[in-house]
């Protein structure tokens, strides 16, 4: 029976990872995903989880186990954050390039310098172009959806490739929600086994990870571009289906609020969206049609469907929570695609965008309200005067 | 900003035209999609230069013909068997396992499509059977392909 739980982001994530019914785990402690593996350990303990449980002596070794795991045909399962996501990254290429269908669950943290543990999406939005399937939850319950929808994404046939899947550390990551979780039934009728086309096996050898030339890499590289070609189709199976079994209404690429009427829009990830929507509602009232555009995926980065959603709008709002120093628009990096995302359309909205949630900073609903006054300052002039606005460290307060 | 400028000259008739388009996103099955799906086109690899899905090859098997790599060679080491005393020495010190015993002949022999030129085996061999020789001086030296095998 599917019974609903008051669970933390990271509680949610075990919890995808007991339903889809993980063979092998690989540990190694950072906070804040650290929370993540001290329940699967549980989980593990109290026999409620059939798995191996191994403690990597690192990062890099981390993902190394379950590149190992998932060549070996088994449903793998690893996680960290922060300096730990950046420590693990020579693998992440290979691992995508291999086609091993392993997750990694990320809860951000601020990467060094120095010691810094507040949440922050640079982490993991460095590694974006990796190969891997990418995106961010903005609740527990969709930490517990994209688990599942990841696996199932990754291990089809057609895609074979490996998941980050994202959460706001803190924020999402050790603040609980209410989430429901399913019948095992549902989920199997969700989610086939792993079924490896090549798993490292004696009875039928193979070698895994060659060495190749130069002049086969371009095609290697262009297997992952062509594969990426076809995710979003297999994404949309997967969460038609998702939705059909569990009895959900989710968009399979973005979440979009009050953008019917909307003449401004915030484009945001990750839970801070929340404060937003609250933000959103105070602003309407005071008559501002404003609505907010959330991707659920970075790779793919859902292009079409953002083009379309954006498309009537007078103004956008990037709300970057990553770092891109001395980027096009020396910001974030949400805005760089968000900008080409929009070049094409007959009549593109302005853009402009804010250094808001770095270093584990809360994004206020103040914040929110200065955004909006900077967007109605924009159309009103018909002028976008800045490209990046560092959220607090503005001399103009009012905009 | 030539967006912008259109808008302002007339203002009017886009108001309506907005209007029209909001109507018409009611039925989203009818509305032509900004960016369409074939905006990415497609990418189609020849087939002499396709590579099997995640470079996963069968095994185990003596050599992987498909994956040669010794393009990169600038010497390669060319074996006096007078000298040559049998001890093996090159099959265990080479990384790439490029050298091997024929029986039948009695003699060590060299894998030419593995060997990178690192001359492990030359400085290893303790009765100096070995040099180096460079590939430029073998009309068949890799340094002379125009395309990697």
């Amino acid at each position: 029976m599917a019974q609903e739980k008051l669970l933390s982001g990271c509680a949610a994530a075990a919890q995808g990872a007991k339903f889809a019914e993980v063979e092998v785990i690989c540990s190694y402690p950072i906070r804040p995903y650290t929370a993540i593996m001290m329940e699967l350990a549980k989980l593990v303990a109290n026999g409620e989880l059939d798995a191996e449980f191994l403690h990597g002596e690192g990062e890099h070794a981390q993902v190394s186990v379950v590149l190992g795991a998932s060549a070996a045909g088994a449903r793998a399962y690893t996680g960290s954050s922060g300096v730990g996501v950046t420590y693990a990254f020579e693998v992440y290429s290979p691992a995508a390039g291999g086609r091993y269908p392993l997750q990694m669950a990320i809860a951000d943290r601020t990467l060094d310098p120095p010691g810094d543990f507040g949440s922050e999406h640079t982490d993991a939005m460095s590694a974006r172009d990796q190969g891997w399937l990418m995106g961010w939850a903005a609740t527990p319950q969709e930490v517990f959806d994209n688990t599942l929808i990841n696996y199932r994404v990754g291990e089809d046939s057609r895609v074979m490739l490996p998941q980050f899947v994202c959460q706001d550390g803190y924020f999402l990551s050790h603040i609980p929600d209410k989430v429901i979780l399913p019948d095992m039934s549902q989920v199997k009728e969700f989610l086939p086994p792993y079924n490896a086309p090549h798993p490292l096996s004696p009875l039928c050898p193979v070698s895994h990870g060659p060495q190749i030339r130069p002049d086969q890499g371009a095609p290697m590289d262009a297997q992952r571009a062509i594969t990426f070609l076809e995710v979003p189709k297999v994404i949309k199976e997967a969460v038609s289906d998702f939705n059909r079994i569990f009895g959900r209404r989710q968009d399979p690429f973005i979440e979009t609020y009050k953008m019917e009427d909307a003449q401004y829009a915030f484009f945001i990830q990750g839970a801070h969206s929340n404060t937003c929507k609250n933000a959103i509602n105070a602003l309407r009232k005071q008559g501002m049609k404003v609505g907010m555009v959330r991707p659920r995926w970075i790779r793919p980065w859902p292009t079409a469907q953002i083009a379309e959603a954006l498309s009537k709008v007078k103004a956008v709002a990037s709300v970057e929570t990553s770092t891109s120093y001395g980027g096009a628009m020396r910001g974030g990096n949400l805005v760089h695609e968000l900008r080409a995302t929009l070049y094409d359309l007959p009549k593109r909205p302005m853009v402009t965008s804010f250094m808001a949630g770095l270093g584990g900073d809360v994004v206020l609903l103040d914040d929110f309200y200065y955004m909006a006054k900077i967007l109605q300052k924009m159309v009103k002039e018909n002028k976008t005067r800045k490209l990046v606005y560092w959220i607090g460290f503005e001399e103009e307060k009012e905009a | 900003m030539k967006a912008n400028a259109r808008k302002t000259q007339k203002g009017k008739g886009k108001q309506v035209k907005s209007a029209k388009r909001m109507a018409r996103s009611s039925k989203p099955s009818v509305r032509k999609a900004i960016i369409p799906e074939d905006m990415f086109g497609s990418i189609n690899v020849p087939e002499d230069r396709a590579v099997p899905f995640g470079a996963i090859t069968p095994a185990p098997v003596r050599q992987q013909e498909l994956f040669i790599t010794s393009n990169w060679r600038i010497v390669r080491p060319v074996i006096d068997h007078e000298k040559c005393t049998r001890c093996f020495t090159c099959y265990i010190a080479c990384p790439d396992s490029c050298w091997s015993f024929n029986e039948k002949t009695e003699k060590m022999e060299w894998n030419w499509k593995f060997c990178k030129g690192c001359q492990i085996c030359i400085n290893d061999c303790p009765a100096d059977a070995l040099k180096a020789v460079p590939e430029l001086d073998f009309e068949d030296g890799v340094v002379r392909l125009e395309k990697p095998f």
